[in-house]
């Protein structure tokens, strides 16, 4: 009666679970393993979906909706997919004031998505944030790990542009 | 000791009591809203504010703890302000709806308003309008009445250990709810329910039914197993409303479970027999309760003359008062002049350990007993000991329970492999040096060791005798199931073995029977003789419903429920309680059958409880000078004597070990009559493993056939997570199942689909 085992919409596609499996491994007799787990997990696979959450608090000996307490509580968690570049547009006082609100627009032309959303492709992710410690080069904003400042709204279209280009 | 001043009041306490502790014991109350002494403290709303002298901010008294020479004032006008304004905070997104909250009356957040005065919304009031959760069958979830106390999240954490919600997000979309919005699964305790002070988590058997101010109570025990939890019966007229927790009184600590909670409609139901039923020369009529204790008398005394008293068995059920067994025991010995005196239960093990004995225990063993789902309060218990006290704990059982999460070491395979390991861990307490040596020693090494255990499974209670003898410090807990297990036994209904009775019944022994509440048809150990007991001279049945057995009766007479008459049950701990009457349904109680036929063949036998307390006082020696209002029996011995080795082996032939599962919304063949639990769960089903059942192919819901040696039946599966591979299980005390369980507890089967 206690764990009923819940159909979804991915149930046919199999999950691979190997991975997530080490990394509970490792943290097993931690305490406060749960934060760890969930970032490489996440690393892992991209985002924290039911299954894996599932997966992870099996291992853990845990109740799922605990860790789902946590993941909801950080917002370096995600439970939707995300793209393969996550483009941060900041949203601070200098960059605002410098016209970042027409870049995340121009994000929205170019690929259909608002803050917090992802492509149905699957290639990238507006996340709109404040300030980054970059004032000096505003607008400044992010895709992963690269920033690019002093940005014209058109230079960002042609940024965007490429990286749409690139090979998914 | 500290001495502190709070309103002027001196006390002293000892150091680190919290503030509001303090006061209560100087006799002054302070207003809290998510403060609960059976919980950490959290100190999360800010209505336990006080003021300590000297000291410019306000302390949250539920939090903070004394020092010495400490002077604290709970009311003044700058606290009243404070008060109100955290009020007013919270019913800001309050909907304000509490005349369809099934909260009034009894809400705290209603009182705290009138208390601190509240009379107008001074803040621009936002009310949210979030749709109701009815995806718990026993739950309403409302998240907008929510003051997020904490309470719900937290009992579920630290007592009940599922942590089947959680807080979600954070900030102001904070809210109560599970992992992605799944359905609300759990254990359907409803601790939860019993700890909100708002309306925002409501009983929906109670729902929309009545109000707290037209119910009359009584305090009482639960009648549906053997751990004997304190309840309050609210009722109105002669209907039952609600079977709620007595807060901090009994031995369930205000914590039940989703039988004694949810499933007391089938005192109200509709299926209830009212009339007897007398059957002659195949037809049925429908008779007066003396025109039925009539036929019942002259039988009897028929078969009495012409057979002898030794054709005359009366059986009785672990669901009877101990008046009444102590009453049906001097009809069938003193008036009908019988020593065949049945049960399902035996003398052969006694209770030892208490529930606090329990919880205070430093090292808790389970022997291959799901006892969170058989026993919930002592699963309590057990989960505080492991959890709260840290006590390790070593469970035993063919696949994972709910106790996984606080076991320290759990061992599961298929049944063999589990009894070999027992019997391994058994002999290592006995200094064997083996791979449980490690485990024993913490028993042996333990100040308080407690063992539980199935005492209707010889291998268990040989195996839990051998851990006594080899330690006797150890301290054990037969986990007795229905309400009145124990004290039948102690009425005299334990010293005959219940395979003597269906010997009788197979050899034509048994001319007339009287069998007092008991269903013999979902008993294993009768299940295959039950249908001879239907050509019997004298089949009387008393029942409150028309259970399969009183179909086959020629004499059937209606009784009264626990919440309909008074007496006292012995719970697992050997604990004797009283119950106390709510309503009257119109029908007799088993104590009026007994003295009804008592007068008939001539004899005097009161059914007043209090006169047969009186006999039972001299009669009976355990029960003499017992405290009938929570006095513990102190019994000769735990072990009858030395429990013969059995061959625990599984029997039969088949690719599944199938052993009997344990259910908490069903202890046996009463409860089914609920129809709330009924619809949670309806009829037996088969749990089978997610490997198992992908393997062949089997889905949820679906029918199959179970075959072994000598049974074979149908049933809907259920798969689940927790059973281990090439092992299957069936509740036991089904109609349905008994036919499966008496070949064995643990039996081989295959699955035909
Ligand atoms: S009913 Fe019991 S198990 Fe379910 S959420 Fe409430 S406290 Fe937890
Ligand atoms: S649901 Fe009730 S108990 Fe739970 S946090 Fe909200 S108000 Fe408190
Ligand atoms: S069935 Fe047992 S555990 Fe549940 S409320 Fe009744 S006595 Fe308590
Ligand atoms: S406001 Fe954009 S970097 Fe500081
Ligand atoms: S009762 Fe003390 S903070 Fe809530």
């Amino acid at each position: 009666m206690a764990t009923e085992v819940k159909e979804t919409e991915s149930a046919g596609k199999e999950i691979d679970f190997t991975a997530c499996d080490e990394i509970c491994e490792k943290y097993k007799d931690w305490k406060g393993a749960t934060i760890p787990v969930l970032q490489q997990v996440q690393d892992a696979y991209g985002y924290l979906f039911s299954e894996i959450v599932e997966r992870i608090a099996d291992n853990l000996n845990m109740s799922a909706h605990q860790i789902y307490g946590v993941i909801t509580f950080y917002a370096q968690f995600y439970t939707q997919p995300r793209g393969k570049y996550i483009i941060r547009v900041c949203r601070g006082t200098a960059c605002h004031v410098q016209g970042s609100g027409r870049i995340s627009e121009i994000v929205n032309e170019e690929f259909g998505i608002r803050n917090g959303e992802t492509s149905a492709d699957l290639k990238f992710t507006l996340e709109e944030v404040s300030c980054i410690g970059a004032c000096g080069m505003a607008p400044v904003i992010m895709i992963n790990n690269k920033t690019y400042g002093n940005l014209k709204p058109e230079d960002a279209r042609k940024i965007f542009r490429e990286y749409a280009q690139l090979q998914g | 000791m500290v001495t502190v001043k709070i309103d002027g009041k001196e006390v002293q306490v000892a150091p680190n009591t919290l503030i509001l502790d303090a006061a209560k014991e100087a006799g002054v109350t302070i207003p809290t809203l998510c403060h609960d002494s059976r919980l950490n403290p959290f100190g999360a709303c800010r209505v336990c504010l006080v003021e300590q002298v000297n000291n410019p901010k306000l302390q949250a008294a539920c939090t903070t703890p004394v020092t010495d020479k400490m002077e604290i004032i709970t009311r003044s006008e700058k606290l009243s302000r404070v008060r109100k304004t955290a009020i007013e905070l919270l019913l800001i997104n309050h909907p304000l709806d509490c005349p369809v909250c099934d909260k009034g009356g009894e809400c705290t957040l209603q009182d705290l308003t009138y208390e601190v005065g509240v009379t107008k919304v001074r803040f621009d009031a936002k009310p949210n309008d979030t749709p109701v959760d009815h995806t718990n069958p026993f739950i309403e979830r409302d998240i907008d009445r929510c003051v997020l106390c904490g309470r719900c999240v937290r009992i579920c954490d630290e007592v009940v250990n599922i942590q089947a919600i959680s807080f979600l997000n954070r900030g102001t979309d904070t809210i109560i709810g599970t992992s992605f919005e799944q359905p609300w699964n759990c254990e359907y305790c409803g601790q939860c329910i019993s700890v909100c002070p708002v309306g925002s988590l409501n009983n929906r058997i109670y729902l929309f039914k009545n109000r707290p101010w037209n119910l009359e109570r009584v305090k009482s025990v639960c009648g549906l197993c053997s751990c004997g939890c304190t309840v309050d019966i609210d009722y109105e007229g002669n209907e039952v409303f609600r079977m709620k927790e007595s807060p901090a009184e009994g031995i369930n600590h205000g914590y039940m479970c989703a039988k004694g909670r949810f499933g007391f409609e089938f005192i109200n139901s509709i299926k209830r027999q009212s009339e007897a039923v007398v059957k002659a020369g195949g037809e049925s009529k429908k008779v007066s309760f003396n025109e039925a204790v009539e036929v019942a008398v002259e039988k009897l005394r028929k078969v009495k003359d012409t057979a002898g008293a030794d054709a005359i068995a009366v059986v009785v059920s672990p669901r009877l008062t101990n008046e009444e067994a102590f009453l049906a025991g001097k009809l069938a010995k003193d008036v009908l002049g019988t020593s065949n005196l049945f049960s399902t239960e035996s003398e052969e093990v006694y209770p030892e350990a208490t529930l606090e004995e329990v919880e205070n225990s430093d090292c808790v063993t389970v022997l291959n007993i799901d006892v969170t789902e058989s026993n919930p309060i002592l699963g309590l218990a057990v989960r505080h000991a492991a959890r709260m006290g840290s006590a390790p704990l070593a469970v035993f059982y063919p696949g994972y329970t709910a106790l996984k999460r606080v076991a320290k070491k759990f061992v599961t395979g298929n049944p063999d492999e589990v009894r070999a390991s027992m019997e391994s861990y058994a002999a290592a307490v006995a200094g064997a040096s083996n791979e449980y040596s490690e485990w024993a020693a913490k028993l042996t090494k333990a100040e308080r060791p407690v063992v539980v255990f199935d005492p209707y499974n010889k291998a268990d209670v040989k195996i839990a005798q051998d851990i006594k003898k080899a330690c006797a410090k150890v301290k054990v807990v037969p986990a007795k199931s229905k309400n009145n297990s124990v004290g039948i036994v102690d009425m005299g209904f334990g010293a005959k073995c219940a395979t003597e009775f269906a010997k009788g019944l197979e050899s034509g022994k048994f001319k007339a029977v009287v069998v007092l509440g008991e269903n013999l048809s979902a008993r294993s150990v009768w299940t295959k003789s039950a249908s001879k007991a239907a050509g019997l001279e004298l089949l009387l049945v008393t029942d409150p419903f028309m259970s399969e057995t009183a179909a086959m009766s020629n004499v059937y007479i209606p009784v009264a429920t626990f919440a309909e008459k008074s007496g006292s049950f012995t719970n697992l701990e050997g604990r004797v309680q009283s119950i106390e009457k709510a309503v009257d349904k119109g029908v007799n109680t088993d104590a009026c059958v007994v003295s009804a036929i008592a007068k008939g063949l001539g004899a005097q036998l009161p059914a007043d409880a209090n006169a047969v307390r009186g006999m039972i006082e001299k009669e009976v020696p355990l029960y003499s000078g017992i405290n009938w209002d929570g006095g513990v029996v102190s019994y000769p011995y735990v072990f009858a004597g030395e429990v013969a080795a059995t061959d625990g082996k599984a029997k039969g032939k088949g690719r599944f070990f199938l052993y009997p599962a344990s259910l908490r919304l069903h202890s046996g063949s009463f409860t089914r009559w609920s129809p709330d639990l009924a619809k949670v769960y309806g009829e037996p089903m088969l749990e089978i493993g997610v490997e198992d059942a992908k393997e062949l192919g089997i889905k949820s819901k679906d029918r199959v056939k179970v075959k072994g040696e000598g049974f074979e039946g149908e049933f809907l599966v259920e798969i689940e997570k927790k059973v281990s591979k090439g092992c299957i299980a069936l509740p036991e005390d089904f109609v349905a199942t008994a036919g499966i369980f008496c070949n064995g507890k643990s039996l081989r089967a295959d699955i035909v689909k």
